[in-house]
C-alpha cells in the first residue's frame, strides 16, 4: 500500500502544477488550519476554490485522491475527494463512478441540467448512505476524514457526502476478560458500528436509543450514549449527554479519557463507571435503567452509574442456578475482604495481638519465621510487591513468553525464597491467597482498587496494629458511603438500605422473584416481568394462571409516553399492571 | 475533610503518614521474639519467697515437621520445652528476674495452666497468689488452677514418651474430664469469682506425679528374661494424673477430696458430666462381693434448696440424673422394668454414698463450704443471711443436709439379654 501511496503522489507531482498561492508548494511550512475557519468555511460556488481549500487543508497526505469527472462529456465539471485508505475501492466505482460515466446516463444529464446535483444524489448514485444539502467545509473534511467521498459539482455551493467507509476491523471475538463457562461468548470489538449491532441484536426494542456524538478536538471519535427508553430515568441521559458534552479534549483514545473526565470524585480510587466487554452484560444493564456510553476505538462499553455490589456480580451469575450464583457471590464477597484487608490482618495480629492467634498456630508461625531476616511488614511488602510485579510482567510479556513467568515466579517466590529463609512459607501462603482472592473478583476496575488499597492497609497495620486496620476500613466505608455514581449512592442498595433490592446483591435471588427493576434507578416501569412466573405443577394454584400475563412491549410502551413527551403518537398508557377496569360497565 | 481542597487534603495525608513513622511501633513485637509461656508454677522457697517456674515452648520442635530456616543452626534443641524459674517475693519480681536469662520476651497470653504445690496453697494466703493474675492483662481466665500434690518442677518435667511437653499435656488431659468427673475443672475466672463470693470456698484441681505402673511390671518382667534391648524399659516412666480437689477454707488450702469424694462435690454442683459408677446388683449384696453393674453417666442437674423446719435452717438437695448401662456383671435381664427399677434404686443409694462422703470431708472435716450453701442461702433469704453470716462457719459445720435424688436408667445398651454359657 505504502509504496502504491508514494508512487501516485509522485505522479501528482509530477503532472499538476501548483496552483497559486497554496501551501502545497511549501508543504513544510503548511500552518495547521485553525479551527475558526474550518467551521466557518462555506462551500463556493466556484469549483476551483473549493478545490484549493481543500487541497490546502488535506493536500499534504499522501492517501488524499482527488478525481474529476465530465459526466457525458457534458459541461459540468464533477469533483471527488477522499482518502483512499478509508474508502471501499470497488464500491466506490461500482456506486458513482460506473453510473455517473456509464453511456445510459449521458441523456438524463443532459436534460435535467438545472437540478443537476439533485438529480446525481437521487437517480444518480447507488450508494446506500448519502448526505446532501452540505454547505459548509468543516462537514466536508470531517467526513472525508471518516471515510467518506465528497462529491463537488462545479457551479453548486454545495456538496454530497458518500459514505464507503472501509475501515480495518478486528471481527467480534471471544470474550477473553470477562470469561463465562455458561451464556455468550461474543465481546465487542474497536469499531463502534460492530459494538452498536451487537447491543441492537440483543434488544431489539423500540425503545433502544443510542445517541450519536463526536469528541475529540483531533481525534473526532464517535461516541453513542445508548438506554432504553422508558426505563431510564430522563434525568439521568441528560446528566450523562452534559457531562459529556462537556468533554473538550483532543484525543479520545479510548473508554478511559471519558471515565475520568466525567466521574463524580475525581480523586476516588473507586470505579465510578462500570465498564464490560459482553453485549449481553451491557445489555443488562440497560434493561436495569441505565445508560451505555459506545467509545469508538474502545472494545468496552462503559455503563453508569454502577454500585459497589455490581463489582461482584458476574453476567453468569444470571444464567447459571441461582444457588450456585448465590454461593459464588458470597465466596467473592468473602475474597474481596480477603484480598483487601488479609496482609494487613496477617501483620497486625503477628506483631502487636499475638494473643488473638490460637496457641497452636502462634508456635507453628514462631516456628516458621524463626530466621526469617525480615519484620513481618517488610516481609509481606517484599511478598506482595513481588507479587504484583509477577502480575504485571505477566500482562506485557508476549504471550510466548508468558510461561517462562509464571515458572519463575513459582520456583523464585514458591520455593527458593522460603528455603533460602528470605521469607516464612506462612508469608507465602497468605500472598497466594490473597492472590487468588483478588483474582476471584470478576470486575477489573475494583480488583486493582483493591489491589492498592491493599498497600496502605498494610502500612496502617504494621504501625497502629488492628486499630489501624479498623481506622482504614473506616474512612474507607465513610468514603464510600459519601461516594455517588452519577447521583446514585455507591453502597446503594446496602446504604442506603433498600431491601427489596438486596435479593440481587449478595445473594441472586431466582429469576421469578425478581420481579423488580433496582429501585434506586428505576422509578417507574419497574415491574420486569409478569407475575407469579415461579413455576407449579399444573393444577395447583389455578388462580395464579388466570392472571393474564402482561406484554412486556406493552409495558415498555406504555411507559415510554412520559419520556420527555415523545410518546406522543402511542396509544394511551396501559401501564404494568394494567389499571383496574372501572365497574362503571359491569352491570 | 470535606471542605478541604485536595491540596490540603494530600497534605494532611503525608502529615498523618509521617505521624506514624514518627511514633515507631512502640508495642510491635514480631512473634519470633515471642518465648510463648505454657505453664506458670508457683512454689514455696525457702525465707518464706515463692519460686515461679516458668514452661517455655520450643515452637521449632513443636511446630511438627518445622522447617529449619536460614539462620538456625544444627544444633537447636529437639526438646519441645525449656523450664526456668526464679525466687523472689512476689510473682512479678520473679518474672523480670527471668528476663534476665530469657533470650525472648516472656509472653503469657498463651499461657493455659497455673500450678500451686500444696504447700504454697497451705501456707500463704490465696488471694495474695491470684492478684497477680486478676490484675495482669495477658492471663486469660480460661486458664486451669491446679494444686500440685508433688513437686511443680517434677510435674512440669516429666518427659512425655510422646513428646508432648506438659503444657499441652495437662490440658489435654482436662479436656477428658467429663470421661470421670473425678476432679472438678476449675478455671481461674471461676475461680476468682468464687473467692470473691461470700458463702463459697474455692477448691481446685489436684495433680501429682506418679509411676507408670505398666513401666514397673514391664520393668519386672524385663529383669526376668534378662532379654530388654529397649532402653526405655529400663527406666520407670512417670505419668502426670489429675485427679481429686483440693478444697480451700478461706483463704488457705484445708485438704484433699479424693475422687469418690470429689464426684461427690459436683453431683451437689449439677457438673457430673460423664463417668462410670458401679452400682450393685441387688441392694443386699454382702460387702466384698462385687457383682456389678458399671453405668455411664449422661447427664446431672442439681439444685440446692435452703429451707426452715421448725426454725432451723436446713438444705436440700435435688440431683437429677440420667445414665446409660455399659457393662453388666450380674446376669439378669434388663428388658424386665422391676429390674430396672431395682438398679435405679441402687443407683441412687450409690450417689448418695459419694456425695455424703463428700459432705462428710468438706463439711465435716474440713469445714469448706465449696457446695456453696452459703451462697444458696444467701440467694433466697438475703436478709437472714445478713444475721447468719458472722457465725456462718459454726452453723455450716452443723447444718443438716437432706438429698433427693432421682436417677434414671435411660438404655440399656445393643443387648437386653446377657450372653449365657450352658455349661
Amino acid at each position: 500500500m505504502g509504496i502504491k501511496i508514494f508512487s501516485r503522489l509522485l505522479k501528482k507531482r509530477a503532472l499538476k502544477k501548483p496552483g497559486p498561492g497554496l501551501d502545497r508548494q511549501n508543504p513544510l511550512q503548511g500552518k495547521a488550519i485553525s479551527d475558526e475557519d474550518l467551521k466557518t468555511r462555506k462551500i463556493s460556488r466556484d469549483l476551483k476554490e473549493n478545490k484549493e481549500y481543500l487541497l490546502g487543508v488535506l493536500g499534504q497526505n499522501a492517501d488524499l485522491v482527488t478525481r474529476e469527472i465530465n459526466p457525458g462529456a457534458g459541461k459540468r465539471t464533477i469533483w471527488l475527494v477522499y482518502l483512499e485508505t478509508l474508502v471501499d475501492n470497488n464500491g466506490l466505482s461500482e456506486s458513482i463512478l460506473k453510473p455517473l460515466m456509464l453511456e445510459q446516463f449521458k441523456g438524463k444529464i443532459e436534460r435535467l441540467d438545472a437540478e443537476f446535483i439533485e438529480l446525481i444524489e437521487k437517480s444518480i448514485i447507488t450508494a446506500p448512505d448519502i448526505r446532501s444539502k452540505v454547505y459548509t467545509m468543516d462537514k466536508v473534511t470531517d467526513a472525508v476524514l471518516s471515510g467518506s467521498v465528497a462529491l463537488f459539482v462545479d457551479g453548486y455551493a454545495e456538496a454530497l457526502l458518500i459514505g464507503l467507509k472501509n475501515l480495518p476491523q478486528r471481527g467480534v471475538e471471544k470474550a477473553d476478560i470477562e470469561v463465562v463457562v455458561r451464556g455468550p461468548k461474543e465481546s465487542f470489538a474497536e469499531t463502534i458500528e460492530v459494538n452498536t449491532a451487537l447491543i441492537r441484536r440483543r434488544l431489539r426494542s423500540p425503545n433502544l436509543v443510542i445517541e450519536g456524538l463526536r469528541l475529540g478536538r483531533q481525534t473526532n471519535t464517535t461516541i453513542a450514549i445508548a438506554y432504553l427508553k422508558g426505563v431510564v430515568s430522563p434525568e439521568l441521559v441528560q446528566e450523562v449527554r452534559s457531562r459529556i458534552e462537556r468533554i473538550d479534549i483532543d484525543a479520545i483514545l479510548d473508554g478511559g479519557y471519558i471515565e475520568e473526565l466525567i466521574q463524580d470524585d475525581p480523586y476516588s480510587p473507586f470505579p465510578q463507571l462500570g465498564y464490560s466487554e459482553r453485549p449481553d452484560r451491557v445489555v443488562s444493564t440497560l434493561l436495569q435503567g441505565r445508560v451505555g456510553i459506545i467509545i469508538d476505538g474502545t472494545p468496552m462499553v462503559l455503563y453508569v452509574p454502577v454500585s459497589f455490589t455490581d463489582m461482584l456480580q458476574s453476567p453468569e451469575d444470571y444464567y447459571e442456578h441461582y444457588h450456585y450464583s448465590t454461593a459464588i457471590r458470597l465466596l467473592r464477597f468473602l475474597g474481596l475482604i480477603i484480598s483487601l484487608l488479609l496482609p494487613s490482618f496477617y501483620i497486625a495480629i503477628t506483631t502487636f495481638h499475638q494473643e488473638m492467634i490460637p496457641t497452636q498456630i502462634l508456635i507453628s508461625i514462631v516456628a516458621y519465621r524463626e530466621g526469617v531476616p525480615f519484620p513481618a511488614v517488610l516481609e509481606a511488602l517484599i511478598m506482595e510487591m513481588t507479587f504484583e510485579a509477577l502480575r504485571e510482567a505477566g500482562i506485557r510479556l508476549p504471550r510466548a513468553v508468558g510461561q517462562a513467568i509464571s515458572i519463575v515466579g513459582a520456583l523464585v517466590i514458591g520455593q527458593a525464597a522460603v528455603q533460602a529463609g528470605f521469607v516464612s512459607p506462612l508469608m507465602v501462603i497468605i500472598v497466594a491467597l490473597t492472590g487468588i482472592a483478588s483474582f476471584m473478583i470478576p470486575a477489573y476496575n475494583q480488583a486493582l482498587s483493591m489491589r492498592l488499597i491493599r498497600f496502605p492497609f498494610m502500612l496502617l497495620a504494621a504501625t497502629l496494629g488492628l486499630f489501624g486496620v479498623v481506622t482504614g476500613l473506616l474512612a474507607m466505608l465513610i468514603h464510600m458511603a459519601g461516594l455517588r455514581s452519577f447521583g446514585v449512592p455507591y453502597l446503594t442498595p446496602l446504604a442506603p438500605l433498600k431491601v427489596s433490592d438486596l435479593k440481587d446483591t449478595l445473594v441472586r435471588a431466582p429469576w421469578w422473584a425478581m420481579r423488580k427493576r433496582p429501585s434506586e434507578l428505576v422509578k417507574r416501569n419497574e415491574q420486569r416481568m409478569a407475575p407469579s412466573l415461579k413455576p407449579h405443577p399444573p393444577g395447583d394454584g389455578d388462580s395464579q394462571s388466570s392472571v393474564k400475563p402482561v406484554n412486556r412491549n406493552d409495558g415498555i410502551r406504555a411507559s415510554s409516553q412520559d419520556y420527555g413527551g415523545s410518546g406522543k403518537d402511542q396509544g394511551p398508557g396501559t401501564g404494568n399492571p394494567p389499571p383496574k377496569r372501572s365497574g362503571g360497565g359491569g352491570t | 475533610m470535606v471542605g478541604l481542597s485536595f491540596k490540603k487534603k494530600v497534605l494532611l495525608l503525608l502529615l498523618i503518614s509521617w505521624l506514624l513513622s514518627q511514633t515507631g511501633c512502640w508495642d510491635h513485637i514480631e512473634a519470633e521474639q515471642l518465648g510463648i509461656i505454657g505453664i506458670i508454677g508457683l512454689d514455696q522457697a525457702p525465707e518464706g519467697k515463692l519460686r515461679v517456674t516458668l514452661q517455655i515452648i520450643n515452637p521449632k520442635a513443636l511446630a511438627g515437621g518445622g522447617q529449619t530456616g536460614g539462620g538456625g543452626g544444627a544444633s537447636i534443641s529437639t526438646r519441645p520445652y525449656r523450664n526456668i524459674s526464679a525466687e523472689g517475693n512476689t510473682i512479678m519480681e520473679c518474672i523480670r528476674l527471668l528476663s534476665l536469662h530469657a533470650p525472648s520476651r516472656l509472653f503469657f497470653a498463651h499461657n493455659q495452666t497455673i500450678l500451686i504445690s500444696e504447700e504454697l496453697a497451705r501456707n500463704r494466703d490465696i488471694e495474695t497468689i491470684v492478684d497477680f493474675f486478676d490484675r495482669n492483662q495477658q492471663f486469660r481466665r480460661n486458664n486451669y488452677v491446679l494444686v500440685s500434690r508433688s513437686d511443680i518442677s517434677s510435674v512440669i518435667g516429666v518427659p512425655g514418651e510422646t513428646q508432648v511437653p506438659a503444657t499441652q499435656r495437662i490440658p489435654s488431659i482436662l479436656r477428658q474430664q467429663f470421661l470421670s468427673s473425678f476432679y472438678p475443672r476449675v478455671r481461674l475466672g471461676d475461680f476468682l469469682e468464687n473467692l470473691e463470693c461470700d458463702g463459697k470456698d474455692v477448691y481446685a484441681m489436684g495433680i501429682q506425679v506418679e509411676p507408670n505402673e505398666a513401666e514397673v511390671r514391664e520393668k519386672l518382667a524385663g529383669g526376668s528374661d534378662s532379654n530388654a534391648e529397649d532402653p526405655r524399659t529400663q527406666t520407670i516412666g512417670e505419668l502426670v494424673k489429675i485427679s481429686g480437689t483440693a478444697v480451700f477454707r478461706g483463704n488457705r488450702m484445708a485438704g484433699w477430696l479424693n475422687e469418690r469424694e470429689s464426684r461427690g462435690l459436683l453431683w451437689v454442683n449439677g457438673e457430673v458430666k460423664g463417668g462410670v459408677i458401679n452400682v450393685p446388683c441387688s441392694l443386699e449384696q454382702k460387702p466384698g462381693q462385687n457383682i456389678t453393674v458399671a453405668m455411664e453417666i449422661l447427664r446431672n442437674k442439681s439444685k440446692i434448696e435452703p429451707g426452715f423446719i421448725d426454725g432451723k435452717l436446713n438444705i436440700i438437695v435435688k440431683i437429677d440424673t440420667v445414665v446409660t448401662i455399659q457393662e453388666v456383671l450380674c446376669m439378669e435381664e434388663l428388658g424386665q422394668p422391676e429390674i430396672i427399677e431395682s438398679l435405679e434404686e441402687a443407683l441412687v443409694s450409690a450417689i448418695q454414698t459419694e456425695v455424703e462422703a463428700a459432705l462428710a470431708k468438706a463439711q465435716h472435716e474440713y469445714q469448706s463450704d465449696v457446695f456453696g450453701f452459703g451462697l444458696a442461702v444467701y440467694r433466697k433469704y438475703p436478709d437472714i443471711w445478713k444475721e447468719l453470716k458472722p457465725d456462718w462457719a459454726e452453723i455450716y459445720r452443723n447444718l443438716p443436709v437432706y438429698l433427693e435424688i432421682d436417677a434414671r436408667i435411660s438404655r440399656t445398651g445393643l443387648i437386653s439379654k446377657p450372653v449365657e454359657v450352658n455349661h
